[in-house]
């Protein structure tokens, strides 16, 4: 009856932070929403709550946890209100529990808004390498990304996404069009941090000049090198059995020195007697 | 009286008890000399191997990988009894990556008491995905991937080979000497971290836990890696890691 009660009092001790901290779910999704439309500064609504106000073009939240489900997101003119008039509505997106996802507020090929969540890939990644992601949310037709020149993910289409694992650290990067050395968008330094899935948006609207590259950087994914090899000549190793080699002599040798003298000793006692 | 029955007694046995008892006190001797010499030319323990054992992937601490995220941390949904907002402040910045750091890299290794006194040099992974190490021993290299000194947090790994063919033994073997205490500094430019040796271990490198060895967070901390243990003459590779462990200290 007393361990009874006085486990009853621990509970009661512990439930109140616990009610106020409020359970993570293993089905939450990490979830980060992206402005890409040219212009407009809004407000982003959730099954009819507020999620986010005053967003600016060309800004990334900070990741949101999100139970997993579906929801009906609309984006209003900023101070519009929940029932303002809808500049992007999309109905049942579905959000996967357990996955990082980017949502973004994007033009079509063909210039109206929309919006798109994408699943970001939190695979690991080998030591000294990093993800580059590279999505087309732009008002442009088909482009080619190229690293320092090269074409590295080629074809793209709006409003889809090509990845690659690549060597980390700063490229120029830029966008032409798909086939051509036309640049559409930068050079830009880019830097492809080690470790981390670098995602690059193509946005903005060729017809009104302001094509641009937004970067978000997930990171965590690294992995350790294989190994450490810091030696190959083998000389501490020969050393040290040269050492062993003598220590064993002189092991030997003392041992065998000391049995001769006693031996000597016994000899000349049992002569002098 | 007991004078005679001894005499006696020897000439009764003969010569061939008291050899044996001299072969037998020969030995023992013998024996007494081995051992003493022995102990005379032990090596001297450096500060003893942990038992502890942080760096083994057979035992190590349960550290939870980090959920990958960006940066900042994630905001909870309020109670569903808040009638309109999702959370209380949800930041949004300019969606842009910070360029590539220019803070000051390591570029020296101190440690007084065993006299190293190296330089130290960023380096990164080699083609076969191990560490790259700069190729004389006379040369320290930092992952560059990893914490830097200084860092609130990780690993900050510096290794250089124990020997090379052609070098002869590189002046990272004194590490071998080092006891618990002793003072190890990094220079950075105009900075200088100081460390103290918590442990120094040789470890079976399929037994080093290379996660532990390189890791990103947890408590700030100075891995020195070399090599020890056996020699493989043909694939010119030794078996063991050896790795001082020092925390940071003012």
């Amino acid at each position: 009856m007393k361990s009874l009660r006085i486990a009853a009092a621990t509970a009661l001790a512990l439930a109140p932070a616990a009610l106020v901290a409020g359970p993570a779910h293993a089905a939450d999704a990490t979830v980060s929403i992206l402005h890409a439309v040219p212009g407009a500064t809004v407000d982003v609504y959730a099954n009819g709550k507020s999620l986010l106000t005053n967003f600016k073009p060309g800004t990334l939240t900070d990741p949101l946890m999100l139970p997993e489900g579906s929801y009906d997101l609309k984006v209003t003119a900023a101070g519009a209100g929940a029932g303002g008039k809808a500049i992007i509505e999309a109905k049942g997106v579905a959000v996967p529990g357990g996955a990082n996802v980017t949502v973004v507020a994007h033009l079509s090929e063909a210039g109206k808004p929309v919006l798109t969540p994408f699943v970001n890939d939190t695979s690991k990644v080998p030591a000294g390498k990093a993800r580059l992601t590279v999505r087309h949310t732009a008002a442009a037709p088909a482009v080619d990304v190229r690293a320092n020149g090269a074409v590295a993910l080629k074809g793209l289409t709006n409003p889809n996404e090509a990845k690659a694992v690549v060597d980390a650290g700063t490229i120029k990067a830029d966008v032409v069009l798909a086939g051509t050395s036309t640049v559409a968008i930068g050079p830009a330094d880019v830097n492809l941090k080690e470790g981390t899935n670098t995602i690059v948006y193509a946005w903005g609207s060729a017809a009104d000049k302001n094509l641009a590259l937004a970067v978000q950087t997930i990171s965590g994914m690294h992995s350790a090198p294989g190994g450490v090899p810091a030696g190959a000549g083998g000389q501490v190793a020969d050393e040290k059995q040269a050492a062993d080699v003598a220590r064993y002599a002189a092991i030997g040798g003392a041992a065998a020195a000391a049995g001769g003298l006693v031996l000597l000793a016994r000899r000349r006692t049992a002569d002098a007697r | 009286m007991d004078h005679d029955v001894d005499s006696r007694r020897d000439r009764a046995d003969g010569r061939g008890s008291r050899r044996s008892r001299g072969v037998a006190a020969a030995l023992a001797a013998a024996l007494l000399a081995g051992v003493g010499t022995a102990w005379l030319t032990r090596s001297s323990d450096a500060a003893p191997p942990s038992s502890t054992a942080v760096l083994d992937s057979s035992g190590r601490p349960a550290t939870p990988s980090p959920p990958p995220t960006s940066p900042t941390s994630p905001t909870a949904p309020t109670d569903p009894d808040r009638p309109t907002s999702f959370a209380t402040s949800l930041a949004a910045r300019p969606a842009t990556v910070a360029p590539a750091a220019g803070a000051a890299v390591p570029d020296r290794l101190t440690v007084p008491r065993v006299g190293i006194d190296m330089p130290v040099v960023p380096v990164g992974v080699a083609r076969d995905g191990e560490m790259a190490l700069p190729a004389t021993p006379a040369r320290v290299g930092w992952y560059r991937y990893g914490a830097r000194p200084g860092d609130a947090s990780g690993a900050t790994v510096l290794a250089a080979h124990l020997d090379m063919p052609g070098y002869g033994v590189g002046p990272i073997a004194a590490v071998e000497e080092l006891r618990t205490g002793d003072v190890i500094t990094v220079r950075s430019g105009e900075e200088t971290q100081r460390y103290r040796v918590t442990t120094v271990t040789s470890i079976r490198k399929t037994t080093l836990d290379l996660d532990s060895l390189f890791a990103r967070d947890g408590p700030a901390v100075l891995h020195v890696v070399t090599c020890g243990g056996d020699f493989d003459r043909t694939a010119r590779r030794y078996d063991e890691n050896v790795v001082v462990t020092a925390k940071p200290t003012a």
